[in-house]
């Protein structure tokens, strides 16, 4: 691949942003690989329309975070606070596409998020986002969740960790999802002067084996080497394990194959805080 | 009456007489170990040092370069020797008040070692700390403790929502906070929806809705409670790893220190510290990051943390007083006795443009240095610092040295200070000034006498007798010796000896101010060098070039002088007689020079009231002595000759060309001669100068500056060449004092000059006119021809006159009023 093919891959990366932590964390891997990339990232904030709808119920309260009280809840209520929120996102990107120099632009959306989102996806290359929003679970986030599902784009899913490490792993399996899996692997590999480590995911060792030596061949075509281990009918859990003791700094996961369905992505990105690209 | 005998040569100049001591040069002589000639002051000094009551601290008083400073010294170091060297002082951090540094005293080196001990630590600490908070271990307890907290946190929270869902209510979170909301199908429910349903089914939501807010209230009240669990339970797990880190390391030192009564107890606190504020030291590595911020004033906040001494910095230890490398107890010196040198300072840092000081910056002052030995100052230097003196007094007072800046005494800076513990002052402190400043404090400062009760009073002479000139001659050998100088030989020590008593005017004492004496041997060692010296010994020849050098350099006023009289621009006869006509002598202090100069002193008489007229003081040209020797003149004229009648004479008195004032009673003589002279009409000797003040009886008494006197009339007369006439006359008093120059006494050899020493007035006037001044006879009647039956036959004559003038005026004045 060339220098210019692989500029042509990724020209727009959308952040999904609600000010909060993991999506800041988002913005910075987002510019970071941007102004590696030379790439322009479009932040999108999402108002949204449940919570609109909500404060327009008779009904509604809201028991603020801090002081623990109650107080009624109005449309223009909701409305202050989501625009104050949404300045603070554009401040944050502003100021680290002023610092990176990078091209830049602040959208603000309403409606249902992940919708939203997945409609703004469509124009950009890759997609950055949190782990969680603001609900503060662990867990992975409702809307998160249908953006892994339904996006359309190659993610990046961040916790906390807001940096991309040298250490790359890559998880095949050999299914034909696994191709563009490799090759984001290997733009990445190669913006970042990282090591790649392929996590190769059968049911029998020759298979294994027979994995092994076509991705070893493919990326050997594009000048790339790679180390690799072999998960040879594994749960879950020892690839966790797995991945904590290799210590990697960010793993790409090929999405839709039959190896690594949703639930099993969501619980993967459950259990370990490195930041996650889905390739498609 | 006798003629008066002019003095002998040998009685104008005392020679040195060294025939009993051995020696060719000063290097055979052995150097003195004490001090010669201040028994007095030595004895002070001993007793003072020997003393230990509060107060009895020494006052060296005596004119400068009598050796008080190098006398002192001496005994002190002595002393000092003998004595254990002092404890060592350090200042370290108080935990309980950190603007009270806290003073620890500690045995001689210990000191030094405990801050090397207290640095080391701190360097361990830091490395075991470091490394205890990144191990997996510490981590990951750390980690275990968080995420408990935020399960517990999602699983209540979760725990109303799976409620809440089932009651068909949505729990969303905005931005501010969280609210329920009814729902149909999954979906938010619209409020026209919720208008549609039926009263019962709005009522039974609206009451649930509330019944989910106050559940959800309530746990979120319970939400701090449980972090300040997390908080406790994480510090618990900090001080354990804290605990476990520097637990070894800081046993170790408390055992090497378990004896010294304070350092165990301040380590603990080190301890509790370290325990208490462990992050505080740890975040110090990483305080640059706020670097990144774009907020100025972060930036710089965190420029100045970086600047500024870490947390570490309280435990180090500030060694004020280190007598590591004493031996005995000390002796200070100090040259600069300034408020803050006494007493010690308060050094201050820059930080963001205010000034900050810490227990660190704490610097020893001479007290601290002193302190259980010794302290020498000087008076003046004391008294003309700012509070110095003060300070010292307040010192002594309390035995206590508090270091207080001068800005927290006069309340200029209000800013925070620190106020360090004072620390136990034993000190013997020993001031040496003049004796007028030990005087004045005397009897100004009620204070002194209380705190420098020894007075240690110096002399400026001593006896010249043949054990004090071998002193005197060891002395001159140990001055050669220690300024490196070239050997005298002995001709040259007695001139030296001679020139010391001529600097006191006394040819039986000899001038203790040791000072003179180094300087003029080290001048004649510089002249003995410009000689080419040819042995390399000093020879008499070049002590005598080094006077005449040093007098050389000062006297060219008295050149001019000289000059204008030779000139004859001052007239002063040396020859002939004149009535009413006088040679007086007076002496010019210039610094470290005087001379002697002649004056004309005049006199004229009158018919009068019997009051003698001192021009010079209707003027106020005359000081007050001069003019009580004028008054005393008048006394002496009116008791010897007017008992009985009236005194019908005015007379008056000049010192001839005189521009300034004129003081002193050495001319009260001459003057009586004078006026003796003018009443007499007796002429007198222009050839002969005196000197002498007199007294009502007519005696002839001591004055000052003989030598000077007589050698200024000798270079007047020799300069125009003597006569063999010429001469000086002394009162006998002064005989004692002559230590005259050289050519003087050899023209008093050859004949050619006279010192005639005088007892009373009658030998004077004898003198000066070759009249006899003539005895009384048993009828009270002078001689006839006598000087004394001149002066008395005009004063009667004047009597009468004015008697016969006061009748015609009686008449006049009668025949006026029958007139009338």
């Amino acid at each position: 691949m060339t220098q210019g093919e692989r500029e042509k891959a990724i020209r727009r990366i959308l952040v999904a942003l609600d000010a909060s932590p993991h999506s800041l964390a988002a913005l910075r891997a987002a510019a970071e690989l941007a102004s590696r990339l030379d790439a322009e990232i479009i932040g999108v904030f999402v108002e949204d329309i449940r919570l609109l709808r909500v404060a327009e119920s008779p009904l509604a309260r809201q028991v603020t975070s801090y002081s623990r009280t109650m107080h009624a809840f109005d449309t223009r209520q909701i409305e202050r606070e989501l625009r104050a929120q949404a300045e603070r996102a554009r401040r944050t990107m502003a100021l680290l596409a002023a610092r990176a120099r990078l091209r830049s632009s602040f959208q603000v959306a309403r409606g249902e998020i992940a919708a939203e989102l997945l409609r703004y996806a469509a124009e950009a290359d890759m997609i950055f986002l949190g782990r969680t929003g603001w609900s503060g679970k662990r867990q992975l986030g409702s809307t998160t969740r249908i953006i892994i599902d339904q996006s359309p784009r190659q993610t990046m899913i961040l916790g906390q960790v807001a940096r991309l490490g040298l250490q790359l792993g890559l998880v095949y399996d050999g299914s034909e999802k696994s191709l563009p899996a490799l090759q984001a692997a290997a733009n990445l590999v190669m913006e970042a002067n990282a090591y790649l480590t392929v996590l190769i995911l059968a049911n029998h060792p020759d298979t294994a084996r027979q994995y092994q030596t076509e991705a070893s061949a493919w990326l050997s075509e594009h000048g790339l080497s790679a180390s690799f281990h072999w998960l040879v009918n594994t749960s879950i859990n020892v690839l966790v394990s797995l991945l904590r003791t290799e210590n990697l700094g960010a793993l790409v996961i090929p999405t839709g194959s039959e190896a690594v369905p949703v639930s099993v992505l969501a619980e993967l990105i459950d259990k370990i805080d490195i930041p996650i690209l889905l390739a498609r | 009456m006798p003629i008066v005998k002019p003095l002998e040569p040998s009685a104008l100049y005392h020679k040195t007489g060294l025939e009993d001591v051995p020696f060719k040069t000063t290097d055979d002589l052995p150097d003195l170990t004490e001090v010669i000639g201040q028994p007095r002051a030595v004895d002070a000094i001993q007793f003072g040092v020997g003393i230990h009551q509060d107060g009895y601290n020494i006052f060296a008083l005596g004119p400068p370069g009598t050796g008080k400073r190098s006398l002192i010294r001496q005994h002190f170091e002595q002393r000092a020797a003998q004595e254990p060297v002092p404890d060592d002082w350090v200042y370290v951090h108080n935990f309980k008040d950190r603007y009270r540094p806290r003073a620890i005293r500690l045995p001689v080196g210990k000191g030094a070692e405990f801050r090397d001990d207290m640095e080391k630590l701190v360097e361990e600490l830091r490395t075991a700390l470091v490394a205890a908070f990144e191990s997996e271990e510490y981590r990951t307890r750390r980690h275990v403790i968080e995420q408990e907290f935020q399960e517990r946190q999602e699983s209540s929270l979760e725990e109303i929502q799976e409620k809440a869902r089932q009651r068909n209510f949505a729990l969303l979170r905005t931005p501010g906070g969280l609210v329920f909301a009814p729902m149909r199908d999954g979906e938010v429910m619209s409020p026209e929806e919720f208008q549609k349903l039926p009263e019962e089914d709005r009522k039974a939501f609206e009451s649930q809705i509330e019944e989910f807010q106050n559940e959800l209230q309530q746990m979120l009240q319970r939400v701090p409670e449980v972090q300040r669990e997390v908080r406790e339970r994480v510090r618990a797990l900090d001080r354990e790893v804290i605990n476990f880190a520097v637990g070894g390391l800081m046993d170790e030192i408390k055992v090497k220190y378990a004896g010294f009564e304070e350092i165990p107890i301040y380590l603990d606190e080190v301890r509790e510290d370290v325990l208490q504020n462990a992050s505080e030291f740890l975040s110090d590595e990483e305080g640059q990051n706020a670097e990144g911020s774009q907020n100025p004033l972060a930036i710089l906040a965190a420029r100045t943390r970086a600047s500024q001494p870490s947390a570490l910095q309280r435990y180090k230890v500030n060694l004020v007083v280190d007598h590591s490398k004493s031996k005995g107890a000390p002796v200070v010196y100090e040259d600069n006795p300034t408020y803050q040198n006494l007493i010690g300072r308060l050094e201050h840092v820059a930080q963001m443009g205010a000034l900050v000081t810490d227990f660190t910056l704490i610097k020893a002052g001479s007290l601290h240095l002193a302190n259980g030995g010794y302290l020498i100052l000087d008076a003046r230097k004391l008294l003309t610092e700012p509070y110095a003196y003060e300070a010292l007094k307040r010192a002594l007072r309390s035995n206590m040295i508090t270091i207080e800046s001068l800005g927290q005494m006069l309340s200029i800076i209000s800013t925070i200070s620190l106020e360090p513990e004072p620390i136990p002052l034993e000190v013997k402190i020993a001031l040496f000034g003049d004796r007028n400043i030990y005087y004045l404090l005397y009897n100004m400062d009620p204070d002194f006498n209380e705190l420098f009760k020894v007075q240690a009073d110096f002399e400026e002479q001593m006896n010249r007798d043949g054990a004090n000139q071998q002193q005197y001659a060891r002395m001159i050998a140990t001055l050669v010796h220690k300024n490196n100088l070239r050997p005298f030989d002995r001709g040259a020590v007695e001139r030296v000896i001679e020139h010391s008593s001529r600097m006191v005017e006394d040819a039986e004492r000899l001038s203790m101010h040791v000072q003179s004496i180094a300087d003029l041997l080290r001048e004649a060692d510089y002249w003995a060098s410009q000689n080419g010296a040819s042995n390399g010994v000093v020879t008499a020849g070049d002590v005598q070039r080094a006077i005449d050098k040093a007098i050389y350099r000062s006297d060219r006023l008295r050149e001019r002088i000289q000059e204008t009289i030779l000139r004859e621009i001052f007239l002063i006869d040396t020859q002939g007689e004149t009535v009413g006509q006088i040679n007086g002598l007076s002496v010019l202090n210039m610094g470290s020079f005087s001379f002697g100069r002649p004056s004309r002193i005049t006199a004229r008489v009158r018919m009068g009231k019997g009051d003698v007229v001192n021009i010079e003081r209707e003027v106020e040209l005359s000081g007050p002595i001069h003019s009580k020797g004028v008054l005393i003149l008048s006394s002496f004229l009116g008791g010897r000759y007017a008992h009985e009648k009236p005194l019908s004479l005015s007379a008056s008195l000049v010192f001839e060309q005189s521009y300034s004032g004129v003081d002193g009673d050495s001319a009260s003589s001459a003057e009586l001669y004078a006026l003796l002279s003018a009443i007499a009409g007796a002429p007198i000797k222009q050839s002969l100068a005196v000197t002498g003040s007199v007294n009502q009886h007519g005696t002839v008494q001591a004055i000052g500056g003989v030598n000077e006197k007589i050698e200024g009339f000798f270079d007047i007369c020799n300069a125009r060449g003597l006569t063999g006439d010429q001469g000086v006359m002394i009162p006998s008093a002064n005989i004692k004092h002559l230590m005259l120059r050289h050519d003087v006494v050899a023209a008093v050899e050859e004949g050619k000059f006279h010192i005639y020493p005088i007892d009373d007035v009658d030998q004077g006037i004898e003198l000066l006119t070759g009249i006899p001044a003539g005895e009384p006879g048993p009828d009270g009647a002078y001689p006839e021809g006598s000087i004394n039956w001149r002066v008395q036959k005009r004063l009667d004559e004047l009597a009468e006159k004015s008697k016969e003038k006061g009748k015609e005026a009686g008449e006049d004045q009668a025949r006026k009023e029958g007139e009338a």
